[in-house]
């Protein structure tokens, strides 16, 4: 598992997507990756899951969410990177037309997993967490 | 960039808040929602934005899961995306 900060790179097209891929075509986008998963594990699948209940993805939230908003406060006070961002984004983009690749009237598959939640959904509810997050904002009366 | 006021303040937030950020990748987990059926999911994270202040837009594209919360106002406009996804 990665344990130090690998710098700042191009970024380039990957096989794996999600609609952030279609953002990345209209704003300029930045990713932030951060370890806070089993190493070698595949994505998507229970294994991967199984990560979120354990101290790994707990401290990997925390130094995620610092790097985030460490990230969003650069660029919320530093005008010029903002300029730079938009810059570089229609440098990069050039004359190209961004067309998705989805037909306007798809709708998203709702009734995929449906049947099989409803299923299990009532057995599994047991076993829900019964504490609940409860995020303390009293630190933002500290703000600068 | 450097270590700032503001993001000392941001960080001291994030960490103050670490129990929370546990305990709610543990509800997730225990939700253990199959693609397109993240309703619980969907609901904790639409329920603890719009209790830390934030505008909420539901049912985003036709989908009932999907939300976008917003904070404030003016430019620039920092948007972080996110998948409801276990691993």
């Amino acid at each position: 598992m990665p344990t130090t900060i690998a710098p700042l790179k191009e970024c380039v097209q990957s096989v794996s997507a999600n609609d952030s891929g279609e953002v990345s075509w209209v704003v300029p986008k930045g990713l932030i990756t951060f370890p806070s998963n089993i190493p070698g594990v595949s994505y998507h699948h229970g294994s991967a899951g199984v990560s979120l209940a354990t101290s790994i993805a707990h401290k990997g939230a925390v130094a995620g969410a610092k790097a985030m908003a460490g990230s969003a406060i650069d660029l919320f006070l530093e005008p010029k990177l903002v300029i730079r961002a938009q810059e570089t984004f229609e440098e990069e983009i050039g004359d190209t037309e961004y067309r998705p690749l989805l037909p306007p009237d798809q709708k998203p598959p709702l009734e995929l997993n449906r049947d099989l939640m409803e299923r299990y959904r009532p057995a599994m509810r047991e076993h829900y967490l019964k504490d609940k997050p409860v995020f303390d904002q009293q630190a933002a009366e500290k703000r600068p | 960039m450097s270590l700032t006021k503001e993001k000392q303040f941001a960080f001291d937030t994030v960490e103050h808040n670490r129990e929370a950020i546990a305990l709610l990748c543990d509800n997730i987990f225990y939700f253990a929602e199959l693609g397109m059926q993240e309703f619980e999911t969907s609901k904790s994270m639409m329920e603890l934005l719009e209790k830390a202040g934030f505008a909420l837009e539901r049912n985003l594209s036709g989908m009932p899961t999907g939300f976008v919360a917003s904070y404030g106002s003016g430019r620039p406009v920092i948007a972080l995306h996110t998948e409801l996804v276990r691993g």
